[in-house]
């Protein structure tokens, strides 16, 4: 009601534009579930052009409502292998954009909070065609200060600041395909740990934990070729991606995705997602370190290890009316880790066992114009 | 005689005292969506404006030939006191038509081509939330419309050094209202720290550091030949193993060479 409040005042400002108006909003309640942690999200996006759809206006919000028992909580937290943590995350967001000759330009600010961390980002970017739209140039940046905070200790507040700066060029290679190049270089400066994660150190059979310590910047690249081709005798869409992400933690990742999209009439389309991952683990990775010697950095974050995962989704979609549609997504994921284990109890190895997760996740989606 | 001719002589004076002359006026009709006028004959200069469809302008009698293609000049309205020349491609939506003889046309003479050109020069200056300043001198040359390169030489200055720099960066600058643009541009550069210190706590004396920069922000095209921008700007500058990356505000005068 107050988001469409706002863009009906925002509107009055171009009255003739209102009559005009185009109003979207979209809803999506995100579930995941891999037996150990649990994850809903719900979240809204309401997007309003005016002033004869020169601009647009839009506002979002996002929840994410964590139960957790996974290993680490497992391991590690006070309850030992009974334990269990909850938590929830809120995220306001706005963005504002304008079309200008042969382009775009965009500002938005996102907001998340959960109860010990706490970020905001501004983000601001632009778009340029060339050659009658057949090639498109986009520039974007972001600009976020993040405070980090421990429900373990009251005094603990560390910040963390990142930028974001992105190029992409889109290019229309013919009447049924289209090429993408997107470098994004992302660079974050201060505390990038987590004050509740514990790294395991070893003395012969003796095991004990102690904080984790990384790097305190993080420069991360990452470049993505996207490729879209329509079959016409198949009435349907491929979208290829690949991607390369290395960082100066010298983690190093792949990432390929195939996306087949059909229309099957008027009324139902369908998508299926493939995805593989692969990750080499950053150079000071260890699952566990010599207690005598466990170097200047050292982490209890399994992400950093070496692993791989691989993605297989389904996205039906019923448009119901010409202006609303409802979609399903079902997700099927797996994480095998090769070099991490699921620690159990963490003062003994006897109970250690390779770790893979396997986790499903199920949408409900509803998008709607006015 | 010169009793007869004293009212002829009278408008002709008259005419030649209010700058415009007495042949046909010569009008360009937009039959297009929109048709972007550029503040010279070439799609490489800055867009003046944008008019929309129907909109008609006076046109100058021969179009401006040039190596760039073929362009009208235009008498354009920005405001209800201020009119500009600008120039429209001759292969956009738009066509000619000539008025009736009784149409008095302005002299296009009179006025002076909109500023910002193909090259300019530019002086920016950024001041930092972590007390550090930038200022750079940069020569920009435009290759598409509003779209420009720039080598850029400048200093970081903070309290206790001043760091020379080397860069470049490209920019786009595109027209929001009247003579108001909006630009985004990217900027990236080598410099050189004098002493430990100098850029951040624990920032070592070093030749290889390097900085991205990105700006957003409005742009005020006035007078001619110049314009002045503010904005926002972030900055991540690299020293070593470490980084700073801070933002603030940023200011830049434009000359049209």
């Amino acid at each position: 009601m107050i988001t469409r409040l706002l863009i009906i005042g925002l509107c009055a400002q171009f009255p003739f534009a209102y009559a005009r108006a185009t109003i979207e909003a979209a809803t999506l309640v995100r579930q995941y579930d891999d037996g150990d942690t649990e994850v809903t999200s719900p979240s809204m996006d309401v997007d309003a052009t005016f002033n004869n759809d020169r601009m647009k206006i839009g506002f979002g919000t996002a929840q994410d409502i964590v139960s957790s028992a996974s290993s680490d909580v497992r391991t590690f937290a006070s309850r030992g292998q009974n334990s269990k943590i909850t938590d929830r995350r809120k995220e306001y967001s706005t963005h504002f954009e304008t079309t200008v000759p042969d382009g775009t330009l965009d500002v938005g600010y996102i907001q998340s909070d959960e109860n010990d961390y706490h970020s905001k980002t501004v983000t601001a970017g632009g778009t340029r065609e060339f050659f009658q739209k057949n090639t498109v140039f986009g520039v974007g940046f972001a600009n976020g200060q993040d405070r980090i905070q421990s429900s373990a200790n009251k005094i603990f507040d560390e910040p963390m600041n990142n930028q974001v700066y992105s190029l992409s060029l889109t290019q229309v290679l013919s009447r049924l395909s289209v090429i993408q190049f997107i470098y994004d270089f992302r660079v974050e400066s201060g505390y990038i740990a987590s004050p509740y994660r514990r790294v395991k150190l070893e003395d012969g059979a003796t095991i004990t934990t102690k904080e984790e310590v990384h790097p305190r910047t993080r420069n991360r690249n990452a470049l993505a070729v996207k490729y879209n081709y329509f079959v016409q005798p198949l009435l349907m869409s491929w979208a290829t991606t690949y991607r390369f992400y290395t960082d100066s933690w010298e983690v190093m990742s792949h990432t390929i995705e195939e996306r087949f999209s059909r229309e099957f009439g008027k009324y139902f389309s369908a998508a299926l997602i493939l995805r593989y991952y692969q990750q080499k683990k950053a150079s000071f990775f260890q699952d566990y370190y010599s207690s005598a010697d466990p170097g200047p950095f050292h982490t209890g974050n399994k992400t950093l290890g070496t692993y791989n995962s691989i993605l297989v989704g389904l996205r039906p979609q019923i448009n119901m009316t010409e202006k609303i549609s409802l979609y399903l997504k079902f997700e099927i994921y797996r994480e095998k880790f090769n070099d991490v284990v699921d620690a159990g109890v963490y003062s003994t190895k006897a109970d250690d066992k390779p770790l893979t997760i396997d986790a499903k996740v199920f949408g409900l989606g509803l998008n709607a114009k006015f | 005689m010169f009793k007869m001719l004293g009212p002829r002589l009278s408008l002709a004076f008259a005419l030649l005292a209010i700058g415009a002359s007495a042949h046909a006026k010569d009008m360009l009709i937009v039959h297009g969506d929109s048709v972007v006028v550029y503040t010279g004959p070439g799609k490489t200069y800055r867009p003046l404006t944008v008019l929309p469809q129907n909109t008609e302008v006076q046109v100058g009698s021969q179009p401006v030939e040039t190596a760039k293609g073929s362009f009208y000049k235009v008498l354009v309205k920005l405001s209800n006191r201020k009119k500009s020349i600008g120039y429209i491609s001759t292969q956009d939506a738009v066509h000619k038509k000539n008025e009736s003889d009784s149409e008095i046309a302005e002299n296009m003479n009179s006025f002076a081509d909109f500023p910002l050109a193909q090259k300019s020069v530019h002086v920016a200056y950024s001041q930092f939330k972590s007390q550090l300043a930038l200022a750079t001198l940069g020569y920009a040359k435009y290759i598409g419309p509003g779209f420009y390169l720039k080598a850029l030489t400048g200093a970081f200055k903070t309290k206790t050094a001043t760091s020379p720099l080397v860069g470049f960066e490209f920019g786009n600058d595109a027209l929001l209202y009247r003579e108001i643009s909006g630009f985004i541009s990217y900027s990236a550069g080598l410099f050189i720290t004098p002493k430990e210190n100098a850029i951040f706590v624990a920032s070592k004396n070093d030749f290889s550091n390097f900085i991205v920069q990105a700006a957003l922000g409005a742009r005020y095209n006035f007078g001619s030949k110049a314009s002045f921008a503010l904005g926002g700007t972030q900055a991540a500058l690299f020293n070593g193993n470490n980084s700073l990356v801070t933002w603030g505000i940023i200011a830049i005068l434009e000359v049209g060479i």
